[in-house]
């Protein structure tokens, strides 16, 4: 068995298994576990807010635009640029279609490219950023850096794999999907499970302070 | 012909001249990516060479990598090189049969011990001696006696390279191919299914001609021909890059030529000379006709998946796993939460009765 053999077969089929088993534990856990009722009258339309928050923490909140706007438009930038490379290369369509049946339209590898270019920069960035800023300095963690480690292997190899640099193309192949099997492994078990909770997630806070009549 | 007849005296005799002898030897320099100066060297060698004898062996095999040979279409210079081989030993090709046959090849490994070319094609069944025999001879034995003698291997095809179809899961017969059943040997691998003619004659052109062994690479495949990757010498590639593909073998853009990936081409992970040399004479190659490649020059390639699977996608095909493994985490989640919801119940009551009491 090749690397590529494996790369594509055992392994990113374990890698789902683990992903899909963690992923749902988690989710079902945060989703059922039991919360008290709250006390007072609904003072506002609590689901409405939950669907509204979940759009409308695309972007920060008025008040804080001066101090974090221009992080948060990188951020946006990055995980734009990141989603659109997953979804629009068309290699990477034909793997979804094999998975799940359903395929759509791609774009260029000339559009592609420079995207994932610049996400990997913006990556880069936000990597800089942790390790400089002293307050992000002391809120991070080692599992904040290997996640920021597993998430850019992908991108990296992608790059070279399609670029047919460094290494022969079916060896870089064979990295980049080892490092996607890596990135599924890793999802469960650390903060890249906002991948799979970030909507929940932010409905639950909007219901929650919609019921109160905040607005999120 | 006399067997003392000299490559130079043949040639003339057809009426080709040295100068094309040098032109020919050029082209295969370039295509074999040799310094210049090797020309002059090659042709001379070439020129003063007297028929080497080679000994073909086949046995687990469908022939094709001799049909790919043979079907040359015109009479060229190689294939007067190879009218110089002496082909003491072939199947298919020799006129002999039976003892006679095999008396022929006896008599070529006593007469040239030591300097004889051994080309094999076919894998070597090792599950049972008898699963392939030549004149009650199974296949190991007499691979193992004609190569003592051999100054040079050649394993022509991917059955005899890298095991090929024979070896394809579950491997019935227990093939192997020809550098696991020699181990202690180098051998030299010209792998396809078949291979190119004009590469198999390349490689022993270059034996005769130089007198060594070709640089290989990992696989023990010469690079002037294997070296090259075929989705970077395709000619659909630009196509590739604009994300424009035929998604299936009579649309629009299987007329219109363009990229066969998603029709499973494994041109991105395959070396052979296919999209440079092409076939018949440099007519046309696989894709070209419109079907992708099925990377068979590389090893196990029947194994790799379905020849229509585009190599993006994953391997497994049964997803029942994935199913299992997203259920068993909602049961577990569910599990989970029903313990704590109790256990947060026990402590609810616990500090009410606190309150109380
Ligand atoms: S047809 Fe095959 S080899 Fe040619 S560009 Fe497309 S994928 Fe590559």
């Amino acid at each position: 068995m090749t690397l590529l053999d494996f790369a594509r077969g055992p392994a990113m089929q374990w890698a789902l298994i683990i992903f899909l088993a963690g992923a749902t534990f988690r989710l079902t856990g945060i989703l059922l576990f039991g919360r008290k009722k709250p006390l007072s009258p609904a003072r506002g339309n609590a689901r409405l807010e939950g669907y509204k928050t979940i759009v409308s923490r695309f972007m920060p909140n008025a008040v804080f635009h001066r101090r974090i706007g221009t992080v948060h438009i990188m951020s946006l930038a990055w995980h734009m640029g990141f989603i659109f490379v997953v979804l629009f290369f068309q290699p990477h369509i034909v793997f979804f279609e094999g998975l799940l049946g359903l395929s759509w339209p791609g774009v260029a590898n000339s559009i592609v490219m420079p995207v994932a270019g610049i996400t990997l920069v913006l990556l880069a960035l936000a990597f800089l950023r942790r390790i400089n800023h002293p307050v992000l300095k002391l809120l991070s963690g080692a599992g904040d850096f290997a996640t920021i480690i597993v998430t850019a292997l992908p991108l990296v190899t992608g790059m070279l794999a399609s670029a047919h640099l460094v290494l022969k193309y079916e060896t870089m192949l064979a990295l980049h999907l080892l490092s996607i099997s890596l990135f599924l492994v890793w999802v469960p078990f650390s903060k890249l499970m906002h991948v799979v909770l970030f909507l929940p997630s932010r409905k639950r806070l909007g219901e929650k302070l919609g019921y109160k009549g905040v607005k999120a | 012909m006399s067997d003392r007849m000299s490559l130079g005296e043949r040639l003339k005799l057809h009426g080709i001249s040295r100068r094309a002898l040098l032109k020919y030897c050029a082209c295969t320099a370039s295509m074999m990516a040799m310094p210049p100066g090797m020309v002059s060297a090659a042709a001379a060698n070439l020129e003063k060479l007297k028929r080497p004898s080679v000994i073909w062996l086949s046995f687990q095999e469908c022939t094709g990598c001799t049909e790919s040979l043979t079907r040359s279409a015109s009479p060229s210079i190689e294939s007067l090189i190879f009218d110089t081989v002496s082909l003491d030993y072939h199947h298919t090709l020799q006129a002999a049969s039976g003892t006679a046959a095999e008396a022929a090849r006896e008599a070529a490994m006593e007469e040239s011990y030591g300097e004889y070319i051994l080309i094999v094609d076919g894998s070597i069944p090792t599950g049972n001696p008898g699963y392939s025999t030549i004149a009650g001879i199974d296949n190991l034995s007499m691979l193992k006696d004609v190569a003592r003698g051999a100054a040079a291997i050649i394993s022509v095809g991917t059955c005899a390279a890298f095991g090929g179809l024979p070896m394809a899961d579950p491997n019935p017969t227990g093939a192997v191919s020809v550098a696991d059943a020699l181990p202690d040997r180098s051998i030299i691998n010209v792998p396809g299914c078949p291979p190119i003619g004009d590469v198999i004659t390349g490689v022993l052109v270059q034996i005769l001609a130089f007198g060594d062994i070709p640089e290989l690479d990992h696989l023990g495949r010469p690079m002037a021909f294997y070296g090259q990757n075929i989705h970077d010498r395709c000619y659909r590639r630009p196509f590739y890059e604009r994300g424009l593909f035929a998604e299936s073998f009579d649309d629009e853009g299987a007329r219109k030529g363009w990229c066969l990936y998603k029709l499973g081409c494994k041109g991105p992970v395959t070396y052979n000379a296919c999209a440079v040399t092409k076939w018949n004479g440099g007519v046309s190659f696989p894709i070209q006709a419109g079907h992708g490649c099925i990377g068979c020059s590389e090893p196990r390639f029947w194994d790799k998946g379905g020849f229509y699977q585009p190599i993006s996608q994953t391997t497994f095909t049964d997803r029942t796993q994935l199913g299992i493994a997203a259920a068993a985490g909602v049961a577990a989640g569910v599990g989970a939460t029903l313990m704590a919801r109790s256990k947060q119940k026990k402590i609810r009551a616990r500090l009410a009765e606190e309150e109380s009491s």
